[in-house]
């Protein structure tokens, strides 16, 4: 079920205030009116507690967070009047991923993509969204159809009368890591402790909390932090193993955590034979992605939040964004892909051979000039892509914090000399006065899933759906995959014959396919 | 992880002064034609189209 959604009719405008019901039942603050209106929000009582009510004016109000938040909290606030405006507006975390249509009947908005698209009654192919989705950028908003669209961080949506405006936030007052303020490297710690002691006394102590972990560097620092203000030892600490001699290494770290830190360590192991990226889809199980980069990882931390709402977890803390805090970036055009140097970036890129000409001309042309939002106030790499994985937890009722998704923090990191956090050396050094495990902080290997990945890709277990959408692919007919190259590209990469990093092009390539075939009623493939 | 026993000002007071010297040792470990080149290279989270990122950060 979708954590929220919405249709919200233009017809009759004054029908909210007419014959407007609001119920609380089966889980759910619903939304009726005598036209066509509904809201459905999931209610939770744990951190971002939801709301909806009526105020005394008649407007509806809902939403997750403070009702009258400050600028730093997480919220999202719909408000609809009696008149029928509507007023949509967001915080700088943008957590809930938020894909909204408007006809000229209704506005459409879920956190579902699938929802949206399934309530639109016609779509229009988008094809910078298609060539984004074959060659994703972390700035990348777009969607493969021109109607759905994201509600980024801070944007406030406003609709009337079948007519939308969405108003975009102020840019941050920095735009690139020379130009953020001078930190001192000496302040790091103080700073890191008085963020992780607010995450600790507002949303630690006051839920049931689980904590995510790899057995790497930035998902193990909270944990490693709250560990001796935790006054019991139920916050367990949950984890995906990889197959293979990553597991074994990774099962080291993970332990040395467990144990450091008296935490309950609670494992999943990574199944290649099961949950294999874009599973779902070949097992004709679910029908709709959103963006196929987005898969990767969804079918075993799908297994991993079943394993965490079976022990009632309702917030984890994860270690998401303790490498982009960190990052160099010395332009805007760099961060938000557009201008001269996201063009020149294109022309140098090197495309994998079943792009054809007319796909890299194509890429090259569609550069922006200027960029599409200003630059948020928490990296771009966290808040430019809906982050579609965090419907798998909130879904299930699980909220996800991440650590170091903090404006403030960002800043002071960006404003530490780069070579502080170059290889992330004061996070390293945090560790270390610490003393936490050094097996941790100073790895002799670091595990990522690379190998279970190509395994997954070369296993054969994608040959029925390849070659089923190569039979009836728009790709092909809109000149930008060479598909009888791209088949090569699969089988030589399965033998062994060609460099086997290819097969991520051949996967963004199935995403795309099984999107815009499913879209286009085409879609013919069957388990 | 850093022993419990013992006040707990002095054991903050240890840690602080163990970062600092592990601060100044970064320092003293990049010379400065170093840190002006990292300063000068952009490089974003993810430096390619697919960096195998781990799941969790």
């Amino acid at each position: 079920m979708a954590f929220l959604k919405a249709r919200i009719s233009q017809h009759q405008p004054d029908d909210i205030s007419s014959g407007f019901i609001l119920r609380d039942e089966g889980g759910y603050y619903t939304l009726e009116s005598k036209g066509s209106t509904s809201l459905q929000l999931s209610k939770r009582a744990a951190y971002p507690v939801t709301y909806a009510h009526q105020t005394q004016g008649g407007a509806f109000v809902c939403g997750y967070g403070q009702y009258d938040p400050s600028p730093n909290d997480e919220f999202l606030q719909i408000i609809i009047n009696p008149q029928g405006h509507v007023r949509i507006q967001r915080d700088a975390f943008a957590t809930l991923p938020l894909f909204y249509a408007c006809t000229p009947d209704e506005l459409i908005i879920s956190n579902d993509y699938g929802y949206v698209f399934s309530a639109l009654p016609s779509k229009t192919l988008n094809l910078r969204g298609v060539l984004s989705s074959l060659l994703p950028n972390t700035a990348d908003r777009d969607s493969l159809w021109s109607e759905i669209s994201v509600l980024g961080e801070r944007q406030v949506l406003e609709w009337f009368e079948g007519k939308m405006v969405v108003h975009q936030p102020k840019a941050r007052g920095w735009s690139s890591s020379p130009q953020a303020e001078e930190s001192d490297p000496a302040d790091f710690k103080r700073i890191l402790d008085g963020h992780f002691s607010s995450i600790l006394e507002n949303v630690v102590t006051r839920n049931s909390l689980g904590f995510e972990a790899s057995g790497g560097l930035d998902s193990a620092t909270l944990p490693l932090y709250c560990a001796p203000f935790l006054k019991y030892s139920d916050v367990p600490i949950f984890s995906i193993v990889y197959p293979g001699d990553f597991g074994t290494s990774q099962l080291e770290k993970l332990e040395s955590l467990a144990s450091t830190t008296g935490l309950e360590l609670h494992t999943v192991f990574a199944d290649p034979a099961t949950m294999y990226p874009l599973a779902r889809m070949i097992q004709g199980r679910a029908p709709y992605v959103h963006t196929s980069t987005e898969e990767i990882y969804t079918e075993p931390i799908a297994r991993m939040v079943q394993e965490m709402a079976a022990r009632h977890i309702s917030v984890v803390g994860t270690g998401l964004g303790g490498d982009d805090i960190f990052e160099n970036r010395l332009s805007s055009e760099q961060q938000l892909a557009y201008g001269h140097v996201e063009r020149r970036r294109r022309r140098m890129l090197h495309y994998p051979e079943f792009y054809t000409a007319a796909f890299r001309a194509a890429y090259i042309e569609s550069t922006l000039e200027v960029p599409s939002y200003p630059l948020p106030l928490l990296p771009v790499s966290l808040s430019g892509q809906p982050n579609t994985h965090n419907n798998i937890y909130i879904e299930r009722g699980i909220w996800p914090v991440s650590a170091y998704a903090d404006p403030e923090l960002y800043r002071f990191c960006q404003g530490l000399p780069a070579h502080f956090r170059a290889n992330k050396n004061i996070l390293r050094a945090y560790h270390s006065a610490y003393g936490f495990p050094e097996a941790i902080y100073n790895p002799r290997q670091n595990e990522h899933f690379g190998p279970f990945f190509i395994e997954s890709l070369s296993s054969g277990r994608y040959d029925d759906i390849i070659y089923s959408l190569a039979s009836n692919a728009l790709t092909a007919e809109l000149g930008y995959v060479d598909l009888d190259m791209m088949l090569v590209t699969y089988e030589q990469c399965k033998a062994n014959l060609a460099d086997k990093m290819q097969l991520y092009y051949v996967f963004l390539w199935i995403g795309t396919e099984i999107n815009l075939q499913i879209g286009t009623g085409r879609f013919k493939y069957s388990a | 992880m850093v022993s419990l026993e013992g006040p707990i000002e002095q054991l903050a007071e240890v840690v602080e002064q163990k970062f600092a010297e592990e601060v100044t040792q970064i320092d003293a470990a990049v010379s400065a034609e170093v840190a002006e080149e990292v300063a000068h290279t952009d490089r974003e989270k993810s430096s390619g189209f697919f960096d195998f990122r781990n799941m969790f950060g």
